[in-house]
């Protein structure tokens, strides 16, 4: 099925030096596994949506995210994230953008990111 | 412990820096200058710049890690909810409690708190025992 209003993001290798350089990012012990975190890695496809939307970075917030592992990642695994078009809610000057994005190895979908965005200070102009 | 809450015990972690900050922008990708720039920052109201929400979501993780080794549990879901920001200089203490076990999952509820005791995110994980008849 072509769902052109994806946004697809560049590959990511998962490699050894990317899980130990965000393991020591969060100063915690080196695991040969991925973190469960990780996923936040393939979050290129959110933010080009959230630019897409007009979303003043200034004034957002990351107020909720969810992981849901269907199978897991692991170290060399070459993983893409797919963002379909988000879901917006406007109302009383803030947007609330909630976005879903696969990240998948091989077309095997391995973890399901949900990410929840609060947009403040929207003018009444932008839906 | 079927079917009762039992904590899990607390893990201090390092105080917030802005060289982690920067580590983490590097590591994550998310270069938002909201986390890199106070002036930014100010702009967006708040007093310097602000840690990542995924940053707290990233020590809940190794929380979770350290509680739960993968060699014996399998994540299945982990949620969190950024209640609070954090700021450079905040320490935070990750804590958590199984709230429900079944024959093939844990429920946990995990949180870390700030240095004056508030709760700045909170989450649950849902995994599963990979020896069903251990009991943590």
């Amino acid at each position: 099925m072509d769902n052109s209003t994806d946004i697809v993001s560049a590959p990511i290798q998962l490699t050894m030096e990317l899980i130990a350089k965000f393991y020591s990012a969060l100063q915690s012990p080196f695991q040969s596994v991925v973190p469960p975190t990780l996923a936040t890695v393939f979050r290129e496809s959110e933010f080009a949506w959230l630019k897409r939307l007009g979303v003043n970075f200034d004034q957002m917030l990351h107020t909720e995210q969810e992981y849901q592992y269907l199978k897991p990642l692991q170290v060399g695994d070459r993983a893409v994230a797919v963002t379909p078009s988000p879901q917006v809610r406007a109302r009383s000057g803030m947007r609330m953008i909630h976005l879903k994005t696969t990240v998948s190895v091989k077309d095997e979908p391995r973890v399901v990111c949900h990410t929840t965005i609060l947009e403040r200070g929207v003018s009444k102009g932008i839906k | 412990m079927r079917g009762s809450i039992k904590k899990l015990s607390s893990i201090p972690c390092p105080k917030i820096t802005r060289e982690q900050l920067w580590a983490y922008a590097g590591a994550s990708g998310d270069r938002n200058p909201i986390h890199l720039d106070d002036d930014v920052a100010k702009k967006a109201g708040f007093p310097s710049v602000i840690a990542h929400g995924m940053l707290s979501m990233g020590l809940l993780g190794s929380y979770i890690q350290s509680q739960f080794p993968e060699n014996q549990y399998l994540l299945q879901s982990f949620r969190a909810r950024f209640k609070r920001v954090i700021f450079p200089g905040d320490t935070l203490t990750c804590e958590g409690e199984i709230r429900k076990e079944t024959e093939t999952t844990l429920s946990v509820a995990l949180w870390c708190r700030n240095q004056v005791g508030e709760i700045m995110t909170e989450g649950e994980a849902v995994l599963m025992p990979l020896d069903p008849n251990r009991c943590p």
